[in-house]
C-alpha cells in the first residue's frame, strides 16, 4: 500500500550521572549514565506503553528499556557509543502504519535525554481478499446462475481495523473491454484528478466495522442467502457478515433478495444510486472492484448526491446511466481490476497507476473466483504459523488463453487458515502479481 | 349512426331497382376477346369505356356487349388476368360486329416490359402502380419491400420474415420519425383494410408478413391525394389486388439462403354460367440463422378469388366476387436445438379474410354504378412462450387488483392469494399473449357518369361502417402457482370502435381538344367514429379533398407530346387505435415489509398496492394530416419525365404522457421487525393489515402474544399512461423520374428516380417525469416532478433532409426473352439535426461551459460544439403536486441559497453526453449497386436471379457530426450482399 514517510532530526541531549566508587577501591569503578530515551510519533498518533527501545553498544551489547505511558524508557548505561532503535506498529482508518526509529553513533559520556523520531509506512490493512462475480452453471443446464456475487475485505495485518465510513464501489465502465469515455487520447482521463468514479453510485456501512487481526469479512452482493439449496455449484451467502440491501431504492428481489434472517439489519449497506434501473448491477464478467474509507463525518449518501460529486465519462455527460459518484483516491483502501479472458485485448485499465499497476484476469460463468496470492515470505516469518502453514496449493486454473493461474506460493491460504494459520496477503498494488483465478470461491471449500 | 347509414343503403338500392325498367337507347358495342396468338377465347376480361362509364365482363366464350352507350366515339379498356391490358378508340358507328380484340400474352417476348414502379399518369394525385412483371423480375417476397421501388427507394438486402414485423410507411424518411407513418399508412387488399387499429399493445402499421407476395397482381401507391372513398389514413395508402379470374396453373418456386418459397396458383372457369374460380397456395420459410434452420418464420397461404357476371334483365352486368385469403404460420422456435430444452417463444400468424363484392351497372340516367362491398377479417396472433425459471429464494408474485397492503402467501395453501411467493428450484413458465384482432367493413357506393364530347363526370356518393375490436384474452398464464407480477387485462372486454362514414365525390373532367383537358376532383368525407361506454362517445370528422389536374397537351404528335400539371389539397383523419383509446389500469407495488429470508428461502414479502382506474383522456383529437401537392408530367421525345412536390402536415399526432399521482404507503423494515419482535422467527406467522399496513407477528406456539411492528411512512408517486396529442410534424418532399426513351440499338431503357425529403417534427406538449426508484440526498423517496417542454430529454426534436437518387438501366431483349436491369442507388445527402427548441424556435436549452456545469447561457445551441443542459419549465412536489414551479428561477436560487434543494433539483437536468450532441450531422454520400435478371426459357418457364449490393461495397462514410468515419460493411446503410433465385413454371 502506499507509504508514507515521515522525516525528522534526532535532537540528542546528553546527561549523565556518575556513580559512586565501591568504596573498597579494588577495582576501577564504571560510571553509568542514566539516559531517557523518548520516542517522537507524528501528531495524529499518541505515544503508546510497552514499546521496546534497543541501545545497542558499539562493543556489541544491547540494553532494552520499555516506554512508560508518555513514550519514554529509562536505560542506565556506560560511557560509549551507541545505536538506539525502536519499533512499532499501528492501525488507523484501514491502513497499517510500521514506525520505526534508529539513532547511530550516538556518544554517550553523560546522563542525557534522547529523542527518538518514530518514522512511518502506511501499508494496505484491510484488503480486498477475493471477489467473486463470475457466476456458476445451473444444475438444470440451463445456464449461468449470477445472482451469488461477494467480496471479501480482510485485516492483512496484525492491527486491529477499525473503519468509520466504509463503503464499496466499483469503478466505470462496469466491463473493461466495454466502450471507455474515460480515455481522453489514450489517457485515463481522471489518473491525475486525485479522484476514481464509482458506477451508478456507492454502498456504504451504517456503522462503523472492526475487524481484528487477520480477521475477514464476507460482502454479499446481491443475494445474502444459501444459494446453494436451489444452485450446488453457488455459494452460501445466508451467513455473511455484511450485505448490499437497501430495498427502498433498488427493490429487485431477484438481485436483492431479502437477506437471511441470520444477518443483523444493522450490517446491511445502503446504497447512494444515482444510476438508472432497479440493481446496481454489478458486473459478471470483469468488475474493477475498490474499497474505501470517508472521513469520519462525511454522510456517504449527501456526498453521492451532491452534483459537483458527480463524473460523467465522456461522450456520456448527463445521462444518468453513466452517472458516477466522485471518491477521493485518499479515501481509497485497496483497488483490484479484473479483466475478462474473452476480452484481455479490448480491456483498459480503469484505476490510476498509483492505485493499481495491473489486473487479474477472471473466465466467468465457471464458478471460478479472483483470489489473492499470500505473502510466503512474510507469512512464513510469523512464528505461530510454524506447523500449520498447508502447502501443496492446488485450486489455480487455466484461463481460457491456456494460462496458467495459480498462487506461486504454494501456501493453501484457506486450508491453513482452517489449522489456525495467519496468513498475510501479497498486496504490491498490482493485482497480476497479487491475484490468481481460483477454482472455486473459498466459501465452497 | 348506424342505422341512418343502413337507410341510406336501402334507399339507394331501391331507387336503383325502382327505375331498372326504364329503358335507354343508344349505340351497342359487343364482340369478343380473344388471345393474339391462337384465337382462344379470353374468359373474364374487362372491357370499359370512358374510364368506366360502362363495362362488361365477357362470358365463358369471350363475347360482351355493351348497351345504351350514349357517345358515338368512345375509349376502350380492355383487360384481364396474364395479358397486356389495350387501351383505344372506336368510332361506334364503323366498329365491325363483332368486334374482336386480341390481347396479348404478358411475357418478355414482347415489345412493352416494365419492371420499374410506374406513375399513373392519369391520376390528379401522385400514385404509383407495381404489376406483376415488376414483382417478378424484383423476386419480392415481402410486400413491405414495395415501397423500394418508389422514388429515390432503397433496395433492401434479405427479406427475410423471421427478423421482425414488415410495415409499410409512406411520405416518411429513413430515420426515426414522431407522427406514427406506418400506422398512418392504409393497405387494402382487394378493398379490405389491413389495419391495426386492434393492436393492443403498439402503434404501427400492420404486419404484411402473413401477405403473400405471389397471389398479388399489382399494387397501387398513392402517396398524393386520395379519393374521399378511402378513410382512416394519414400518411397514404397501398391498394393490393390479387389475381383474379382464369389464369395458367403456375408453380412459382423461389430461393434465397434464408427464405424459401414455393407458390402454386390456377384460374379456371367452373363452367359456362358457373364464373371464374382463382386458387393460390404459397408456402414460404424463412430462418433466423443459416448455421441453425430451425427457428423460423412459416407463411402458408390460401387464397380463393371466385368471379362471376350476371345480366339483370335489362341485360346489364351484375359483377359479383368473392374473396377469401387465409393464412396459417407464425413465429415458432421450438424445434430449435440451441435452446434450452423446453423452451420456446410460438407466435400465431393467422388470418382469415373475406370479402364480397357487387359491381352493377345500372346505367340509368341518374345512376351508373352500383358497388357493395362487404369485408371481415379476423387474426389469431397469439404468442405462446415457455421460459426456464429458477430461484433460490421466493419472489413475490403479485396479483392484487385492491388498494391496499398484501403479503405473500404460499400457493398450496392459498392459491387465490393477492400475492402468491414463486417456490425456489426450477420450473417452466408457460405465458400467452393472446390477441385476435377483428375487422369489418361494408360499404356502398354509387356513381354517376356522363361524357359529353371530350369532357366527362363522374358524381359519386358512398356510405361506409367499419369497426374494428380484438377477441383476445391478452396475457394469461397457463397455471398461476407460476404467474408472475401481473393482471389481468381482457382485450375482449375492451369496446369496439365502430365508424360510420360519408362520402361524396365529384370528378369532372373538361376536354378542351383531343389533347387538352381539365380534370378536377372535389370531395368531402364525414366519419363519426363511436367507441361504447368512454369518454371519448361519439367523434366526427371531416375529410374535404380537392385535386386537379390540367393536361396542357396529352399524346399530341410532337416533341414535347405531353404536358400535364396536376396539384391538390385533401386532408385525412387516422383514427386512433385500441391502445390509443383504452388506457390500461396501472398498479404500483410497492414493498412494504420484507421479513428475513428463512433457511429454505422463503421470505414473506408484503406489499402495498395502489391501483388506478384506466385514465381516459376526453380531449383526445384524432390524428389528421392536412396534404398538400403539385407536380408536373411531360413527354419529350419520347422520354417521360414526373416531377411532384409535396407538403404533409401531420395534426394532433397521437403521443403517450405520463401522470403522477402522489401517495404515501407504510414501510415495516426488518429495522423495525427486529427492534419490535421477540418471538423466534421459526415461529413468527405474519399479519399485515389490508388497510393501515400494520405488521403483526403472531407467535403460532402461543407461547407469546401477537406483536404489533412500527413502520416509517415512504411518499411516492404512481405514474399513468394514456395518450394525448402531440404537436404539428412537417413533411415535405420532391420526387422525380425520368425515364428515358428506349436506346433501340441495344435495347436498353435508363431511369433516374430521385427524391427529396424533408422532416421537421418537435414535441411541445408539457411532459412530466421523475426518477422513478431515486432517493433524494436525506434518503426520502425522491419527490419532484419535472415538467419539460416536450419529451424529458436533451432534445424534443429531430429535422432531417435527404437527397436519393438511383439510376436503373434496363436491356430488355424480346427475342432472347429476358430483361436485365442493373440499378445504382445512391444517397447523395442526408442531413440531420436534433432539435431542442420551443414552437418558436428559440433554444429551449443552455449552453454549458464545461461539461460538468448545470448553469449556463443563453444562445444558440446548434452547431456551437457545447454541451447542452436542458431545464423542465417546470416542478411540482409532491406535498403539492397542482403548484407548477417554475425551475429555472428556482433552481438558480437553490444554488445560492439552498444546496440540498439544488443538488436535488439538478437530477431533473437533462444534459448531452457530448459536445457535438447538437452538430448537424451530414453523412458522406454512398451508393450500391445491385441486379436483377429474368430469362424465359419458351413459354413455360422463366428463370429470375438478382444480387444486391452485388459489388460488396467495403467503403466508408463519415458523419460530420463527430467526424468519424464508419464502414458501410455491415452497416445497416446499405444493403449486405445478398442473392435470390426463382423459377416460374407455367402450364
Amino acid at each position: 500500500m502506499k507509504k508514507f514517510l515521515f522525516f525528522a532530526l534526532a535532537a540528542l541531549t546528553f546527561a549523565a550521572c556518575e556513580t559512586d566508587p565501591t568504596g573498597n577501591g579494588k577495582e576501577p569503578s564504571i560510571t553509568l549514565y542514566d539516559v531517557v530515551a523518548e520516542l517522537v510519533y507524528p501528531a495524529e498518533f499518541a505515544p503508546s506503553e510497552g514499546i521496546e527501545i534497543v541501545a545497542k553498544n558499539s562493543n556489541g551489547t544491547t540494553t532494552t528499556a520499555t516506554t512508560d505511558s508518555e513514550g519514554k524508557a529509562s536505560f542506565q548505561l556506560p560511557e560509549g557509543k551507541y545505536e538506539f532503535s525502536a519499533s512499532d506498529k499501528r492501525a488507523l482508518d484501514g491502513y497499517s502504519y510500521t514506525f520505526n526509529a534508529m539513532v547511530s553513533n550516538l556518544v554517550i559520556s553523560e546522563s542525557t535525554t534522547i529523542q527518538l523520531e518514530m518514522t512511518g509506512s502506511r501499508s494496505g490493512q484491510i484488503l480486498i481478499k477475493e471477489i467473486y462475480a463470475g457466476g456458476c452453471q445451473k444444475d438444470d443446464g440451463s445456464g449461468v446462475y449470477q445472482f451469488d456475487k461477494y467480496i471479501t475485505i480482510y485485516n492483512n495485518s496484525d492491527q486491529v481495523a477499525t473503519l468509520n465510513n466504509f463503503g464499496v464501489g466499483m469503478a466505470n465502465p462496469s466491463n473493461a473491454h466495454a466502450s471507455n469515455g474515460n480515455y481522453v487520447d489514450g489517457v485515463l482521463s481522471y489518473a491525475d484528478q486525485g479522484f476514481t468514479p464509482s458506477a451508478s453510485g456507492i454502498w456504504f456501512m451504517q456503522h462503523p466495522i472492526t475487524l481484528q487481526p487477520f480477521e475477514e469479512k464476507v460482502i454479499a452482493v446481491n443475494g445474502a442467502i444459501n444459494h446453494t439449496t436451489t444452485y450446488t455449484n453457488s455459494v452460501d451467502l445466508s451467513n455473511a457478515d455484511y450485505c448490499m440491501y437497501d430495498p427502498e431504492v433498488l427493490a429487485n428481489t431477484s438481485y436483492y433478495p431479502a437477506p437471511s434472517e441470520t444477518i443483523a439489519v444493522e450490517d446491511y449497506m445502503k446504497v447512494c444510486f444515482i444510476g438508472l434501473g432497479n440493481a446496481w448491477a454489478f458486473s459478471a464478467i470483469c468488475p474493477g472492484v475498490f474499497i474505501f474509507n470517508l472521513d469520519e463525518g462525511i454522510d456517504p449518501l449527501a456526498y453521492g448526491q451532491a452534483e459537483e460529486n458527480i463524473y460523467y465519462p465522456a461522450g456520456n455527460e448527463g445521462n444518468a446511466v453513466y452517472a458516477c459518484v466522485k471518491i477521493p483516491n485518499e479515501a481509497i483502501l485497496d483497488v483490484v481490476d479484473i479483466f475478462s479472458a474473452e476480452h484481455l485485448d479490448e480491456s483498459l485499465p480503469r484505476f490510476s497507476n498509483t492505485l493499481e499497476a495491473g489486473y487479474t484476469v477472471l473466465t466467468n460463468k465457471l464458478g471460478y473466483t479472483s483470489y489473492r496470492n499470500v505473502d510466503k515470505e512474510a507469512t512464513e516469518a510469523i512464528v505461530e504459523n510454524e506447523g500449520k502453514l498447508v502447502y501443496g496449493y492446488a485450486k489455480g486454473t487455466v484461463d481460457a488463453n491456456g494460462a496458467t493461474s495459480t498462487d506461486n506460493s504454494g501456501i493453501d491460504a484457506e486450508a491453513s487458515i482452517a489449522a489456525g494459520a495467519k496468513i498475510i496477503y501479497l498486496d504490491t498494488n498490482n493485482s497480476t502479481n497479487d491475484f490468481h483465478q481460483r477454482a472455486n470461491a473459498a466459501l465452497r471449500d | 349512426m348506424a342505422n341512418s347509414l343502413k337507410s341510406i343503403i336501402c334507399t339507394l338500392v331501391f331507387v336503383a331497382v325502382a327505375f331498372v325498367a326504364q329503358a335507354q337507347k343508344g349505340y351497342t358495342f359487343s364482340g369478343r376477346v380473344t388471345t393474339f396468338s391462337d384465337d382462344i377465347s379470353v374468359v373474364g376480361a374487362a372491357v370499359v369505356i370512358d374510364g368506366g362509364a360502362l363495362w362488361a365482363i365477357t362470358d365463358g366464350e369471350g363475347n360482351f356487349a355493351i348497351h345504351n352507350i350514349a357517345s358515338q366515339l368512345v375509349t376502350v379498356e380492355v383487360s384481364s388476368l396474364g395479358y397486356v391490358a389495350q387501351k383505344f378508340e372506336v368510332d361506334l358507328t364503323k366498329a365491325p360486329i363483332p368486334y374482336i380484340i386480341k390481347l396479348a400474352e404478358s411475357n418478355l417476348a414482347i415489345d412493352e416490359v416494365v419492371v420499374t414502379a410506374q406513375r399513373r399518369t392519369e391520376s390528379n394525385a401522385t400514385s404509383f402502380v407495381v404489376d406483376r412483371t415488376t414483382l417478378d423480375h424484383s423476386q419480392m417476397v415481402n410486400v413491405s419491400n414495395i415501397t423500394t421501388l418508389l422514388p429515390g427507394g432503397k433496395t433492401t438486402g434479405d427479406q427475410n420474415l423471421a427478423s421482425g414485423a414488415n410495415r409499410i410507411a409512406l411520405n416518411t424518411g429513413s430515420g426515426s420519425e414522431m407522427g406514427n407513418a406506418s400506422f398512418g399508412t392504409a393497405i387494402d387488399i382487394d378493398g379490405m383494410r389491413l389495419g391495426n387499429n386492434a393492436a393492443a399493445d403498439e402503434l404501427k402499421g400492420v404486419d404484411l408478413r402473413n401477405v403473400g407476395v405471389s397471389n398479388i397482381e399489382s399494387v397501387e401507391i398513392v402517396t398524393g391525394i386520395p379519393s374521399v372513398e378511402y378513410g382512416d389514413l394519414s400518411n397514404g395508402i397501398v391498394k393490393i389486388n390479387t389475381r383474379k379470374g382464369r389464369s395458367p396453373f403456375i408453380i412459382d418456386i423461389m430461393f434465397e439462403p434464408k427464405t424459401k418459397q414455393i407458390a402454386l396458383s390456377k384460374g379456371f372457369k367452373l363452367s359456362k354460367k358457373a364464373g371464374t374460380i382463382n386458387l393460390n397456395a404459397e408456402r414460404t420459410r424463412s430462418i433466423t440463422n443459416l448455421s441453425s434452420p430451425y427457428t423460423a418464420y412459416e407463411r402458408n397461404n390460401l387464397n380463393i378469388n371466385y368471379s362471376n357476371t350476371f345480366k339483370d334483365h335489362r341485360d346489364q352486368p351484375l359483377h359479383f366476387s368473392f374473396g377469401l385469403s387465409g393464412n396459417f404460420g407464425g413465429y415458432n422456435s421450438k424445434a430449435d436445438p440451441d435452446q434450452f430444452k423446453d423452451t420456446y417463444t410460438k407466435m400465431r400468424d393467422y388470418a382469415l379474410r373475406g370479402n364480397i363484392k357487387l359491381n352493377w351497372l345500372i346505367n340509368r340516367s341518374w345512376i351508373t354504378n352500383l358497388t357493395l362491398q362487404a369485408t371481415a377479417s379476423y387474426s389469431d396472433r397469439t404468442t405462446l412462450q415457455s421460459e426456464n425459471k429458477n430461484s433460490a429464494s421466493t419472489q413475490p408474485f403479485i396479483h392484487s387488483t385492491e388498494q391496499g397492503y398484501f403479503v405473500g402467501e404460499i400457493y398450496d395453501k392459498n392459491p387465490d392469494a393477492n400475492i402468491i411467493l414463486s417456490p425456489t428450484g426450477y420450473w417452466y413458465l408457460h405465458s400467452v399473449v393472446d390477441t385476435k384482432p377483428v375487422a369489418y367493413s361494408l360499404k356502398a357506393k354509387a356513381d354517376h357518369r356522363t361524357k359529353w364530347g371530350h369532357s366527362f363526370n363522374m358524381a359519386m356518393i358512398g356510405a361506409e361502417l367499419t369497426g374494428s375490436g380484438n377477441l383476445g384474452r391478452g396475457l394469461y398464464y397457463e397455471d398461476m402457482r407460476y404467474a408472475p407480477t401481473w393482471r389481468e387485462y381482457s382485450y375482449r372486454e375492451q369496446p369496439f370502435m365502430n365508424n360510420a362514414a360519408l362520402f361524396v365525390e365529384d370528378d369532372l373532367k373538361l376536354g378542351f381538344s383531343e389533347h387538352s383537358s381539365l380534370g378536377i376532383t372535389a370531395g368531402v368525407r364525414a366519419d363519426m367514429t363511436m367507441v361504447k361506454n368512454t369518454p371519448y362517445g361519439t367523434v366526427a370528422s371531416l375529410s374535404p379533398r380537392v385535386s386537379a389536374r390540367y393536361a396542357i397537351w396529352e399524346d399530341a404528335p410532337q416533341t414535347v407530346s405531353s404536358l400535364v400539371i396536376y396539384g391538390g389539397w385533401g386532408k385525412s383523419v387516422k383514427q386512433p387505435s385500441f391502445a390509443v383509446l383504452n388506457p390500461r389500469p396501472t398498479y404500483s407495488d410497492s414493498l412494504a415489509f420484507a421479513p428475513g429470508t428463512t433457511a429454505d428461502g422463503t421470505t414473506f414479502y408484503a406489499y402495498y398496492t395502489q391501483p388506478t382506474t384506466p385514465l381516459y383522456n376526453p380531449d383526445l383529437k384524432w390524428q389528421h394530416t392536412n396534404q398538400s401537392e403539385i407536380g408536373i408530367e411531360a413527354t419529350i421525345a419520347g422520354t417521360r419525365i414526373s416531377l411532384s412536390l409535396f407538403r404533409n402536415r401531420t395534426i394532433n399526432p397521437y403521443i403517450t404522457q405520463t401522470i403522477y399521482t402522489p401517495f404515501s404507503y407504510k414501510l415495516t423494515t426488518q429495522a423495525n421487525l427486529e427492534a419490535d419482535c421477540t418471538i423466534p422467527s421459526a415461529n413468527r406467522e405474519y399479519l399485515i393489515d389490508q388497510k393501515t399496513g400494520i405488521v403483526t407477528v403472531r407467535d403460532i406456539t402461543g407461547a407469546q402474544q401477537p406483536q404489533t411492528i412500527g413502520y416509517k411512512e415512504r411518499r411516492t408517486f404512481v405514474g399513468q399512461t394514456n395518450y394525448t396529442n402531440g404537436s404539428p410534424i412537417e413533411r415535405r418532399g420532391v420526387n422525380l423520374i425520368v425515364d428515358f426513351a428506349e436506346i433501340h440499338a441495344i435495347r436498353t431503357r435508363i431511369r433516374f428516380d430521385g427524391n427529396y425529403y424533408y422532416y421537421k417534427g418537435t414535441n411541445q406538449h408539457l411532459t412530466a417525469t421523475t426518477l422513478g426508484n431515486a432517493t433524494m440526498s436525506n434518503g426520502d423517496a425522491y419527490k419532484y416532478i419535472g415538467y419539460f417542454a416536450g419529451t424529458s430529454s436533451v432534445s424534443n426534436g429531430r429535422l432531417s433532409r435527404e437527397v436519393n437518387a438511383n439510376l436503373t438501366i434496363i436491356t430488355h431483349i424480346p427475342k432472347v426473352r429476358m430483361i436485365f436491369s442493373v440499378r445504382l442507388e445512391s444517397s447523395l445527402y442526408n442531413y440531420s439535426q436534433n432539435l431542442s427548441e420551443y414552437a418558436d424556435g428559440t433554444p429551449r436549452g443552455y449552453r454549458l461551459e464545461e461539461s460538468g456545469d448545470y448553469i449556463g447561457s443563453e444562445g444558440n445551441l446548434y452547431n456551437e460544439g457545447k454541451y447542452v443542459a436542458v431545464y423542465p419549465e417546470y416542478y411540482s412536489t409532491w406535498e403539492n403536486p397542482n403548484e407548477l414551479i417554475p425551475f429555472a428561477e428556482k433552481f438558480l436560487w437553490a444554488k445560492e441559497n439552498d444546496p440540498q434543494l439544488y443538488n436535488d433539483l439538478a437530477r431533473l437536468v437533462e444534459k448531452t453526453n457530448t459536445n457535438y450532441y447538437f452538430n448537424s450531422n451530414r453523412t458522406s454520400a454512398y451508393v450500391a449497386a445491385n441486379f436483377n435478371l429474368t430469362k424465359e426459357i419458351g413459354r413455360f418457364a422463366s428463370i429470375s436471379f438478382y444480387a444486391r449490393n452485388f459489388f460488396y461495397h467495403m467503403g466508408k462514410v463519415r458523419s460530420s457530426q463527430t467526424g468519424l468515419e464508419s464502414s458501410l460493411f455491415d452497416s445497416g446503410i446499405i444493403p449486405k450482399f445478398y442473392y435470390g433465385l426463382s423459377l416460374k413454371l407455367k402450364f
